[in-house]
């Protein structure tokens, strides 16, 4: 597998520039703001003339904008290199690092993804791999139908409704708080990996697992109802086309027995399948801030949200960054599978 | 029989009035071209051909009557609507705040009527409906007018030229590609209203022609900025996908002998790409644009449900969601008649993309127009297709 | 001169193929019999979209939905005494399709999984029929690579079927067939998408391996060339139906049929002179609506009126020569 090892590194070496562009991207965003945020971050109209100039200089507000840009990186980078986190950027409102406060935040995004891929890979593949074995029947128009209702569902709207049916109505969710295990508070967690339904799974605290599930299946339904049923579609057409191809044809000239064709065909089909579940998860990103806003998630994206709100740019930087790494994060680990897969797919 | 081909079709009234409407069409642009619709004789009834497998699908009939009514509304509905967005009723009237659907309220020797309800202000929402709908359809039409063709045209000289201008193209298109649609699109439309708005204030003719687009009242020419923050937010998005598509299919258009041909008979580049590579290029991505402005409806609503976009007293269909939230489920008309009418437009560009998408494609138009063939055919014939 | 093999290999009877499309119900194949004897290299031969592919499938019936078998009778003569492929049940199928019956197809490129090592694929064409575990039958793989004459079988056993050459890719395709010595090969076309020098090869490949393993070969194609060169007998299909069958040498010198006269002289002729060549007027009818009486006549420069409406019957003129053509009856 050295082969392999290299891929790797030559996959870091173009994830740089790509990981700069998306920080200037960014930085461009916040130097759009021609308004003075000082003010607002100081408090508004009433704030005291020498405490603005202050975040003024401390931000770099007044300098050129290669000095801010160069202010905004250093911030970055230094908290991840410094152990002490000195001179990394902070947060104007909370005067925590932005960093900090992303982190502290991550576990809930990262549950509400987790639950709505699940969904998105139990529904979506065997609904799928069924609607095309029994092609051209109600299942299949079905399989169709529901794809086509995801994506052209308002993922808000959807999501009040359904809230509306199992919070409202049936009580099988529920919408306060964020339940994390007991061992956080006595710091007896055997092993800690911050995100709380392993840990409790771990320390073996079940009533808190099923409290997460509780509060997390239902925006994670809501958040991969769009794409299953695409994932599904996909899942069809392309397990068709593996079994309508011509060494399909040939395994069975060859007398092989139909669960080594089935292998044959499976394998085939999830080569283009799991690109598209790497693509997805952009779009994933994107609906866990709305749906974060719907179900009152204290996750990442209300953070950005809650920013907006104030100009609070440093935040909006960071975040922004954040989903952005997660983004080619998971489409590195999406490449690295596929290259796996696919032997053609030079190493 | 106007078709190239000898098979029989059978015509239901829907097929008839559009072989009117396309031969209609082909009448005026012969009246600019003479002689145009008699040279492009098969290009008309390949055309209709194409509109009889449509008609065939019920779904896609129902996509384009939504797709139809939505584009209507879009248009006409501001002129119905019953009552102006900026009619703050509860400021008089109380007795306004809030009512279910279906009410009739009299207030101080005024009778009002509220078939889906009010907001918070006393406001009809089926007026803010109807004027939310232009919004969402001029947003969508101006995102798709203006940055489809953006990603087109990089697309097309990134693949064409190649070298160094394919190299910073592909770049900055794969650096944007880089992040989540609707967090970028968020990120944007959060910075930009403060560098629009004086830009608006002080253009007049930006103005009148924004008050005009929206179905707004100049006076909340400030609240113009957000929108248009939104729609440049989409449209910065929203290129980059456009211009990989292109680039792509360029590349191996390139390679065909008629385009080395029109270069070596030294055709200019401008109608090398117009003419030979543009024509080839751009079919496989009519269904991803009507599929997209069904994606640019979804995205606009949900950066409004967000707090973006429009702001009070203007109005869109995610904000009235984005108001209306916080009173849910009591308060359930002000979630589910915006949300529906989002829905429903949504899917009607759906609908009408997928059923397009099984038109366009050869392998499956064919058993479409086999349905639509008569079958008294074979009855009669005696030897079908040997007569080619 | 022709040597006339006794002993059956297969032998079909009165085939009816029919491809039920949204068009209408494609007669692909219309009553076809034909018996192959041990040891012979029997040639379809015929246009594309004649029937000869349907044909060959139809032998183990490997034809897909929307296709179908209508009508007709395969007996498949084994070791163990005749059976009828019709009646066989799908598990008994699967066991002789690649051992007792395996096939060739045209396209090496598409035959092969592009996932897995051709040793893998080699290998499992065994396990799948229990003629080795999978340990001996990858160490096998690299004799059967070795005997398909592939350069460095022991290195290429690895390799995916993206790293081989087509023509090296066909040599797999012709392995994975052979790996368990069937009774009957059927090779589809198998040099049509290969590089004129490789066919040869390929073909000589063929010739050697068929001496060596004493197999019979159904051979398909639509090459006059390959099949005076490969064949012993020779049946000539047009439009779903056998129009001339016999020995190779005595057809080439002597076309009874119409079309197969045609067909010799649209094609430089590899047994005899021919000045110009010539191209048969019309088109190949379409099978929905198949012309009555007999298929050729709208394209026939003999056609008769009884041509127009009655179909010929499968006149036997001795020595193994048959043809289905009115001009033959007395």
């Amino acid at each position: 597998m050295a082969g392999l090892k290299e891929y790797l590194v030559r996959r870091a070496v173009t994830f740089i520039p790509t990981l700069l562009g998306v920080t200037l991207i960014v930085f461009i965003i916040a130097n759009i703001i021609p308004a003075d945020p000082a003010r607002a971050w100081a408090g508004g109209e009433r704030a005291r003339p020498e405490i603005v100039a202050r975040i003024r200089k401390q931000y770099h507000l007044d300098d050129p904008w290669y000095i801010q840009y160069v202010f905004v990186m250093k911030g970055i980078i230094s908290y991840f290199t410094s152990p002490t986190h000195e001179g990394a950027i902070i947060d104007p409102l909370t005067s925590k690092y932005v960093f900090d406060n992303i982190f502290l935040r991550f576990p809930t995004t990262f549950q509400l993804a987790l639950f709505a891929e699940i969904f998105i890979l139990t529904i979506g593949i065997p609904l799928g791999l069924i609607s095309a074995l029994k092609r051209n029947t109600w299942i299949d128009t079905f399989v169709r139908f529901f794809a086509l209702t995801g994506t052209s569902m308002p993922i808000f709207w959807f999501g009040y409704l359904m809230m509306w049916v199992f919070f409202s109505h049936l009580r099988w969710t529920s919408l306060a708080g964020v339940p994390s295990p007991r061992c956080y508070e006595s710091g007896t967690c055997p092993i800690t990996t911050y995100i709380p339904i392993f840990d409790a799974l771990i320390a073996g605290e079940y009533d808190i697992v099923m409290q997460v599930i509780r509060r997390f299946w239902l925006p994670g339904f809501v958040l991969g109802f769009r794409a299953a049923g695409v994932l599904a579609r996909i899942v069809r057409n392309s397990f068709l086309d593996a079994l309508s191809s011509d060494f399909i044809e040939f395994a069975k000239a060859k007398g092989l027995p139909k669960r080594w064709i089935w292998k044959h065909a499976l394998k085939n089909a999830f080569v283009p399948v799991i690109t598209v579940i790497g693509l997805q998860f952009g779009g994933l990103l994107g609906g866990a801030v709305i749906t974060e806003t719907v179900f009152g998630l204290p996750g990442i994206g209300r953070y950005a949200v809650n920013s907006i709100n104030y100009l609070n740019m440093p935040a909006v930087i960071g975040v922004t960054l954040m989903f952005a790494f997660m983004y080619m994060l998971v489409n590195l680990m999406v490449d690295i599978v596929y290259s796996a897969l696919d032997p053609r797919i030079r190493y | 029989m106007t078709l190239v081909s000898e098979e029989v079709y059978e015509k239901k009234i829907l097929d008839k009035v559009i072989d009117r409407l396309v031969d209609g069409v082909a009448k005026v642009i012969d009246k600019f071209k003479p002689g145009w619709s008699v040279k492009n004789r098969s290009k008309i009834d390949e055309w209709k051909l194409m509109f009889y497998a449509f008609n065939r699908s019920p779904p896609g009939l129902i996509g384009a009557a939504l797709i139809l009514g939505f584009i209507a509304i879009g248009i006409f509905g501001p002129y119905f609507a019953p009552y102006s967005y900026r009619l703050f009723l509860f400021i008089e009237h109380e007795e306004t705040y809030l009512v279910p659907p279906g009410s009739t309220i009299v207030s101080k020797g005024e009778t009002f009527y509220f078939p889906l309800g009010t907001d918070k202000y006393g406001r009809d929402l089926l007026s803010l409906i109807l004027y939310g709908a232009r919004v969402s359809l001029v947003v969508s039409m101006i995102v798709i007018a203006l940055g489809v063709p953006l990603g087109i045209v990089l697309g097309l000289v990134a693949g064409y030229f190649g070298g160094k201008i394919d190299e910073i193209i592909m770049r900055i298109t794969d650096t944007f590609l880089a992040f989540p649609a609707l967090i970028l699109a968020i990120a944007f439309a959060a910075v930009l209203p403060e560098r629009l708005r004086p830009m608006i204030i002080y253009n007049e003719q930006l103005k009148t022609l924004l008050s005009i687009f929206f179905a707004a009242d100049p006076r909340d020419a400030a609240n113009f900025a957000p929108i248009l923050s939104v729609i440049l937010a989409i449209i910065i998005v929203w290129w980059p996908g456009y211009t990989r598509i292109i680039r792509g299919s360029v590349l191996s258009v390139r390679e065909n002998l008629y385009v080395e041909a029109a270069r070596a008979l030294g055709v200019s580049t401008w109608k090398i790409l117009t003419k030979h590579i543009l024509p080839n290029v751009i079919s496989p991505v009519l269904v991803l644009i009507t599929l997209d402005v069904g994606a640019v409806i979804l995205v606009e609503a949900g950066l409004s449900f967000l707090g973006l976009g429009a702001q009070d007293p203007m109005i869109d269909w995610g904000k009235i969601v984005f108001d209306g939230a916080q009173y849910f489920p009591d308060r359930w008309w002000l979630v589910l008649f915006p949300g529906l009418a989002t829905f429903l437009a949504v899917l009607g560009w759906n609908l009408v993309g997928d059923t397009l998408r099984d038109v366009l494609d050869p392998k499956t138009r064919r058993s479409i127009e086999f349905k639509v063939k008569k079958k008294k055919l074979a009855a009669t014939s005696e030897d079908g297709g040997a007569s080619q | 001169m022709t040597i006339f093999p006794t002993k059956k290999v297969i032998e079909v009877k009165d085939l009816h193929v029919h491809f039920y499309t949204y068009a209408g119900v494609v007669k692909a194949i219309s009553g076809v019999s034909f018996e192959i004897y041990e040891g012979e290299t029997f040639c379809l031969v015929g246009e594309t979209g004649c029937g000869k592919s349907v044909t060959s499938r139809a032998l183990t019936r490997l034809i897909e939905s929307p296709g179908r078998i209508v009508k007709g009778r395969i007996i498949f003569y084994r070791d163990s005494g005749p059976v009828d492929i019709m009646t066989l049940s799908e598990e008994e199928l699967r066991e002789i399709r690649g051992r007792e019956i395996a096939y060739i197809f045209q396209d090496p490129t598409a035959a092969l999984d592009p996932l897995y090592t051709v040793g893998y694929q080699i290998a499992e064409t065994m396990v799948a029929h229990r003629t080795a575990d999978w340990r001996e039958a990858f160490r096998k793989a690299i004799n059967i690579l070795k005997s398909v004459i592939m350069p460095d079988p022991e290195r290429r056993v690895k390799n995916y079927p993206h790293e081989l050459s087509g023509g090296m890719r066909q040599r797999v395709v012709i392995g994975v067939s052979l790996s368990n010595r069937p009774k009957l090969l059927i090779a589809d076309e198998p040099t049509t998408n290969l590089d004129v020098t490789i066919q040869a090869q390929i073909l000589d490949l063929l010739r050697k391996l068929k001496k060596n393993e004493q197999m019979t070969l159904l051979l398909i194609t639509h090459n006059m060339g390959v099949v005076a060169e490969m064949c012993t007998r020779v049946a000539v299909m047009y439009a779903g139906k056998i129009v001339e069958l016999g020995p190779v040498i005595d057809v080439f010198k002597d076309p009874r049929h119409p079309y197969t006269r045609g067909l010799l002289r649209a094609v430089p002729n590899p047994l005899g002179k021919v000045e110009r060549l010539e191209s048969i007027p019309g088109t190949v009818p379409n099978l929905i609506y198949p012309p009555p009486g007999c298929r050729f006549h709208p394209r026939c420069p003999y056609m008769m009126e009884v041509c127009k409406s009655k179909e010929p019957p499968m006149v036997d003129l001795g020595e193994g020569r048959k043809v289905a053509c009115w001009l033959y009856v007395k």
